[in-house]
């Protein structure tokens, strides 16, 4: 299991991250936030070691830096329609992107998707023939050796569907020519942790199948539920500083260049509670667990930020940079037990965080809601479902 | 309809088979020597359109798991005329007990996935798999016959699922249970070898077979609803072969072989369990 920076805005902290400090193992490169330019600059051990989110899922809408890649379809179109997006043009488009993407030797080569809302019945042959099949025509003439990947972003609705679930599945494994899936969930994100128990389990399964049936899979835009998700054994991880990064929301993609409309609260990562937790409570966290040891772990970023005269602010780099180095860890640890193993390390640690989060709020700390471990009997709930599905409980 | 008119040709022709508007007869010809001809008519173009495609898959695969195609005609009062390569089998239906033996089974599994193979390759699936479909040589290997409702997965079908004169005791779920949204793949005809394996272990008993799962269901509802018997696979040497026959006979696609080389591995790897 892998660990990728979802790129976004600020995208020079993940690159430092991964190259300073060693988080993580490489990066999902963003166009809508990324020059071409800025992109083929990089250089090549930094490129091998990530992969191109072409960005379609709208085709229509060259938001940030989205204009300055010839293959966007909108600027292959000069106007981008569904019903003009005619073969010749699905075919251009798919070759200057495959293109692009073997010139730079990134990992995997992406097909891109649109994105769709609900559960469109048209789903399959609309992907297949705007993009799968083009892109694997292009794959072929240009004779890739990279790994093809095709993007999928699926809804809540699409995964809770059972009769849609399966035709999504049983279109994805029989679609010859690919190597993996690189799945992104839309799941509106009503709560800063996915607390929907059912979306959970789904998720949990689509993976596991598609892992079954030999495919890589990629997770993309995941907050900490990367955690929970590992037991299903996907091969990369995703992890993003900004919410935006964190939790896929198709605004970010259709509005102006407004990433941050409002100041998000600082959050700080907590690995033994699995929670990013208001900077505002860390004295009284710590005084609440005193006898558990310090629940933050030490780092160049704490040393920076617990220093009483810190200034905390959702723009500073270490509060980010803490993240990544703090949750790849974690995910690194869990990386080395397979199967069962895996599963039982995470639902131990999910126990553990609810019994630290029991012993808090018994000494009267009284989290908000996005601070608190209210997603963790879910979390620990889909995680047991899933264990009786694999016969591991 | 009356064939006089071709047999005349042939006048030492032997009557293999006769069904409905169609015959087929032994023949000595003079270029290809024992020979198959087939004779019989047609009633739409689609139905037309149909032979020349099994005819053309023929030609197209040249494979010692198929029949050889020499020669197709259209003839007058809407008839066709066929002639191929004979084959001194006999149908796999006709001998299922004697391939009970796990071993053998899963031989002749191989040697039938190995031969759909050939289509996977190419992009078609057979998609009417089944015992009557399958002739056995006399060195025990197979030749599948039949490729009628073959299909060539990037190309508009003829045969809609709705339409296709597939055989319900050996249809996959998704034939049964057609839906938009179908997806019909190699993985449709895995389903049947699944099928022609557990059959084969059950001396001929077909796995879906109400009276063999002890309900009272239809063989088709059976397969919907993915209720086979599989409590005999439980001893020592017959408990290796059920993992691939479970994953032969999932309900859904997904659940199957997304290669075909991962279902010849497995096979592979059950023959070298057994020993």
């Amino acid at each position: 299991m892998e660990i990728f920076h979802q790129l976004g805005h600020n995208f020079n902290w993940n690159v430092e991250s991964l190259h300073d400090d060693n988080a993580g193992d490489g990066l999902i490169l963003a166009p809508r936030y990324m020059k071409r330019e800025r992109v083929e600059g990089m250089s090549l051990v930094l490129r091998e070691r990530s992969f191109f989110d072409p960005q379609f899922f709208l085709p229509n809408t060259q938001r940030g830096q989205l204009a300055s890649y010839n293959f966007f379809p909108d600027v292959v179109a000069d106007g981008f329609e569904t019903s003009e997006y005619s073969d010749s043009l699905a075919q251009e488009g798919a070759l200057r992107c495959v293109r692009f993407q073997i010139e730079n030797w990134f990992r995997y080569i992406i097909i891109p998707t649109r994105h769709v809302s609900g559960m469109p019945s048209n789903y399959q042959s609309m992907q297949e023939n705007m993009f799968v099949l083009p892109f694997l025509e292009a794959c072929q003439r240009l004779s890739a050796s990279q790994p093809i990947v095709l993007q999928m972003v699926v809804t809540e609705h699409m995964l809770k569907d059972e009769a849609y679930f399966n035709n999504l599945l049983n279109w994805v494994t029989g679609l010859r020519g690919i190597s993996g899936v690189y799945l992104i969930v839309d799941h509106g994100g009503r709560s800063k942790q996915v607390k929907d128990l059912d979306l959970l389990i789904a998720l949990l399964k689509f993976v596991d199948y598609l892992k079954q049936n030999d495919l890589i899979v990629i997770l993309g835009y995941l907050n900490t539920e990367a955690f929970l998700l590992s037991i299903a054994h996907p091969n990369v991880i995703p992890i993003g500083s900004y919410e935006g990064t964190r939790i896929f929301n198709i605004k970010y993609f259709q509005e102006q260049e407004q990433l941050i409309i409002r100041g998000p609260t600082p959050r700080i990562y907590v690995p033994m509670l699995l929670q990013l937790i208001n900077h505002n409570y860390i004295n009284v966290v710590r005084r609440a667990t005193t006898a558990q040891g310090d629940l933050f772990e030490e780092n160049q970023y704490k040393a920076i930020m617990f220093k009483p005269t810190y200034q905390w602010h959702f723009s500073k780099a270490e509060l980010y940079k803490d993240y990544f180095t703090v949750f790849s860890n974690q995910l690194r640890q869990l990386a080395s037990y397979k199967d069962r193993e895996r599963y039982q390390v995470v639902s131990q640690k999910i126990q553990d965080a609810i019994g630290l989060f029991t012993t808090i709020e018994g000494r009267g700390v009284v989290l908000d809601a996005d601070s608190d471990g209210s997603h963790l009997p879910i979390w620990l709930t889909a995680a047991n479902e899933f264990a009786i599905s694999k016969s591991w409980r | 309809m009356t064939f006089n008119d071709v047999l005349m040709e042939y006048p030492d022709a032997t009557l293999l088979k006769q069904g409905g508007q169609k015959a087929a007869y032994r023949i000595e010809h003079p270029v290809y020597g024992h020979s198959v001809l087939k004779i019989g008519t047609y009633k739409s173009p689609r139905e037309l359109e149909r032979i020349r495609r099994e005819v053309a898959t023929l030609r197209d695969i040249d494979s010692s798991y198929y029949p050889k195609n020499y020669d197709f005609q259209v003839i007058s009062q809407d008839r066709f005329v066929i002639i191929e390569e004979y084959i001194d089998s006999r149908p796999l239906s006709k001998c299922l007990q004697e391939y009970s033996e796990p071993r053998r089974a899963l031989a002749f599994t191989k040697e039938l996935a190995n031969g759909l193979n050939v289509l996977w390759q190419r992009n078609i699936v057979h998609r009417d798999v089944k015992p009557d479909n399958v002739l056995v040589v006399s060195s025990g290997e197979p030749k599948i016959i039949d490729l009628g409702i073959a299909r060539l997965l990037d190309m508009e079908s003829l045969t809609t699922l709705r339409g296709a004169p597939l055989t319900m005791a050996y249809a996959a779920p998704e034939q049964i249970h057609h839906h938009q949204g179908v997806i019909i793949d190699h993985r449709t005809d895995q389903f049947n070898i699944g099928i022609i394996l557990v059959q084969l272990l059950l001396k001929g008993e077909h796995p879906f077979d109400p009276r063999v799962v002890g309900t009272g269901y239809s063989v088709p509802e059976n397969i919907v609803s993915n209720n086979w018997h599989h409590s005999f696979l439980s001893g020592p040497s017959l408990s290796r072969i059920r993992p691939l026959a479970t994953k032969l006979l999932g309900t859904q696609q997904f659940q199957r072989y997304r290669t075909p080389e991962t279902l010849l591995n497995d096979i592979n790897q059950c023959i070298e369990r057994l020993g």
